[in-house]
């Protein structure tokens, strides 16, 4: 009797861990469309231009995730696109390249920018978002529509987001003085948007929305110095009226050169005439 | 004792191993994994866009709790490009531009770049900044309906959808522009005109009687309110939105009222009018002479609020002011320029001063402006006002000031539409807005009853 029930138990034992076998199929090819999508020849251009040379993609064709659900934005015209890609390598891409080496943008640069086709009306404010920056990786260009390629100050607007956005991108990787935001902060504020450029000029801040905070002021600074001639940045500065404002943007002027100089070894006049040049040469 | 913890622990091993065999997931509920059924879907949606050579007509409503519909026609191609043209505006040439099929919240319609259809998604739209039509470029599916695929936004869903429907046409370039066209024409027939009255009426026939609304029709939004003001005084509204097409319009959500449901409205080039037919009964949108309702805001005139109405050119243009008086306006202009040492005048606005003086007499005053004097010029004029059956009744008393005088024939339209003889009908209108400005102060119009195709909307100064 005992051997027979060895001889059961040993069969049972055998059944049972044949039963918990995994007689599945094995793991098959992915179910997850992985092929490339279609490609246009826009798409073909932006590939080579950007996401090959320095991982920066480019997107045009419409993601309601890439932009704020609640606003009434459209994508843009295809044909808007690529002027303005071009407008990014001459003006930006290719200016810091050349002062700050082959890798410069590769290393610190967005990795993403979205080109929307409608102006970004704030709600509830007199004001239109032209760009927003997210956490150093991503760019968003509004209004490019509307852009006219014929008129530099038309063409200055999007670049001047662009530098500004860029400005805060390389803070996050190297923060700026902090003695930068007491140089004149008693007149920083939220409602920025009922100043005039001119009259935060005379208060000593570049542009109107300078004057809403230290860090903004300082990549306006950034901005508004390569998006402009040096000729043309020293007659904004000179038409100052107040000599003490006008002091107080030299002195902001002088703090971002020694923070490009120090921290990129990049002398920003040089990139100024650079980017400067880009821009120029946009204009049709 | 140890033989018998043997059997049963052979006994549960035995029941253990037949449970371990049992079957239970043999149920094959889909075929496919969810990534190919997703997959699957998306190539269904896909294969029915692109499989209509010559496209789908779309009616888009986008809110129709707060604007009308357009319609678009759109051709998919294999390629990823979709062919265009709708009948938002003039601009009706086809373009083409890329779409998806994709997984979002469910299989979306992405229109990937911009095309006609981001026309109702552009907040750069005149009259609505920031919103537009509150239009989106991805849509959600909902289903194939008898061959029409219905589409939502998820951001409106009860109140937005995309209706696709094969366009049965023979050449999609030529008939989708030629449709476009037709229906842009019939939008137009629904406005006003220099001599068309400017009561818009809503009447309802059937067994009951007959039914007359004040449409309230919104051009901008492409809206109407269709009001009823009920024998007991109360005022009863309702809301739609129209979507113009080759033959007339439909509306969304449908008109109910007294048991029928009216949707489409027909145009009759004859009668100027759009009608809807159901069971026997009618539905039509028309000009009328009078109002459907005489409200009876008029009694407030001459009191704290409505004491000095004024209508001037550079507080901005509303369309309650009717293109009829701004005809009658270019009149005037037209005839003071012609006279002696005037021809550079430009009319700049007009008063009504509705306290009585102590004679009883009431005033109307029209301006210009003269270059030569940094004053603007007045003409007054004396009328004795009556109100009677809710309507303003004012009988030309005199002239009092020279400039009056010598322009008295010039100014005899502006005059006459004061004095109608028919009496003036006056509406409060809420607070004041234009094209360019907007106001607290309180806002009225004045309609002549004579000459129903003039009406001035302006606002009272105290």
């Amino acid at each position: 009797m005992k051997k027979y029930m060895r001889i059961i138990l040993a069969i049972v034992s055998v059944l049972s861990f044949m039963s918990c076998s995994n007689s599945g199929d094995s793991v098959g090819e992915s179910q997850i469309d992985t092929s490339t999508p279609i490609l246009n020849r826009l798409d073909v251009w932006l590939r080579s231009n950007f996401v090959e040379p320095y991982n920066i993609e480019v997107l045009y064709k419409w993601d309601i995730n890439d932009t704020d659900i609640d606003r009434f934005l459209h994508p843009p015209l295809q044909s808007s696109v690529r002027p303005v890609a071009i407008a990014l390598q001459k003006a930006w891409v290719e200016p810091y390249t050349e002062v700050g080496g082959v890798d410069f943008i590769k290393n610190i640069a967005p990795r993403q920018f979205t080109f929307v086709g409608s102006f970004n009306f704030n709600p509830n404010t007199p004001t239109i978002t032209l760009g927003i920056a997210e956490a150093g990786t991503k760019i968003t260009l509004f209004n490019i529509d509307y852009l006219d390629f014929s008129d530099i100050n038309s063409i200055k607007e999007p670049l001047k987001t662009v530098q500004h956005e860029y400005g805060h991108i390389l803070n996050q990787n190297i923060p700026y003085d902090p003695i930068y935001n007491q140089i004149n902060p008693q007149n920083y504020n939220a409602n920025w948007f009922n100043r005039t450029d001119e009259e935060a000029r005379e208060l000593g801040y570049i542009t109107a929305y300078a004057s809403s905070q230290g860090s903004e002021d300082f990549v306006e600074m950034v901005s508004e110095m390569l998006t402009n001639s040096k000729t043309g940045f020293d007659a904004i500065v000179n038409s100052i009226l107040n000599p003490e404002s006008k002091a107080i943007i030299r002195q902001k002027e002088a703090m971002v050169a020694d923070y490009y100089s120090t921290n990129f070894g990049i002398d920003i006049y040089e990139l100024q005439e650079l980017a400067y040049k880009g821009m120029v040469e946009l204009v049709k | 004792m140890k033989s018998m913890y043997r059997k049963y622990f052979a006994i549960s091993l035995l029941i253990l191993c037949f449970f371990s065999c049992n079957n239970d997931d043999n149920q094959v509920l889909f075929e496919d994994s969810p990534a190919e059924r997703i997959a699957q879907g998306n190539s269904e949606v896909l294969s029915l866009l692109t499989s209509e050579a010559q496209g789908y007509r779309g009616v888009y409503f986008t809110k129709n709790d707060e604007f009308g519909g357009f319609t678009f026609y759109l051709k998919f191609n294999t390629n990823g490009t979709v062919d265009m043209t709708s009948d938002f505006d003039l601009e009706t040439a086809i373009e083409s531009s890329s779409f998806e099929v994709r997984l979002g919240t469910t299989t979306e319609l992405v229109f990937t770049t911009r095309n006609h259809i981001q026309k109702v998604s552009d907040p750069s739209t005149d009259g609505l900044i920031g919103t537009g039509f509150k239009g989106t470029s991805v849509f959600q599916y909902y289903g194939n309906e008898n061959g029409n695929l219905v589409f939502r936004d998820v951001r409106n869903k009860n109140s937005s959808f995309l209706e696709l429907s094969p366009t049965g046409f023979a050449s999609f370039e030529a008939e989708s522009i030629m449709e476009a066209e037709a229906s842009l024409a019939q939008r137009q027939n629904i406005l006003p005109t220099i001599d068309s009255s400017v009561f818009q009426l809503l009447t309802v026939q059937n067994s009951t009687g007959t039914s007359n609304f004040d449409f309230n029709y919104d051009a901008l939004r492409l809206y109407a309110n269709p009001q009823i003001t009920l024998s007991d005084g109360n005022v009863v509204e309702y809301n739609f939105g129209l979507n113009f097409n080759e033959t007339g319009f439909v509306v969304s959500p449908a008109f109910e009222y007294e048991g029928e449901v009216y949707e489409e409205f027909l145009y009759d080039e004859n009668s100027s009018s759009y009608v809807s037919s159901v069971n026997g009964t009618t539905a039509t949108v028309y000009l009328s002479n009078t109002p459907s309702f005489f409200k009876d805001d008029v009694n407030g005139i001459g009191k704290v609020g409505r004491q000095i109405f004024i209508s001037f050119i550079e507080d901005g243009v509303n369309p309650l002011t009717s293109p009829g008086f701004n005809n009658l306006i270019e009149t005037m202009e037209f005839n003071v320029t012609q006279t002696d040492g005037r021809s550079d005048w430009v009319y700049s606005g007009l008063a009504y001063f509705a306290v009585p003086d102590p004679s009883g007499d009431v005033r109307v005053d029209v301006f210009f402006s003269n270059p030569s004097n940094p004053n603007l010029e007045r003409a007054i004029y004396l009328l004795k006002p009556v109100t009677e059956d809710n309507k303003l009744f004012l009988t030309f008393e005199g002239v009092t000031n020279q400039l009056g005088f010598e322009l008295f024939q010039q100014l005899s339209p502006f005059v006459q539409f004061w004095a109608s003889v028919e009496g003036m009908y006056y509406t409060d209108e809420g607070t004041f807005s234009s094209d360019i400005v907007s106001y607290p102060n309180s806002s009225g119009t004045f309609t002549s009853l004579s000459q129903s195709n003039l009406r001035t909307y302006g606002l009272w100064l105290n």
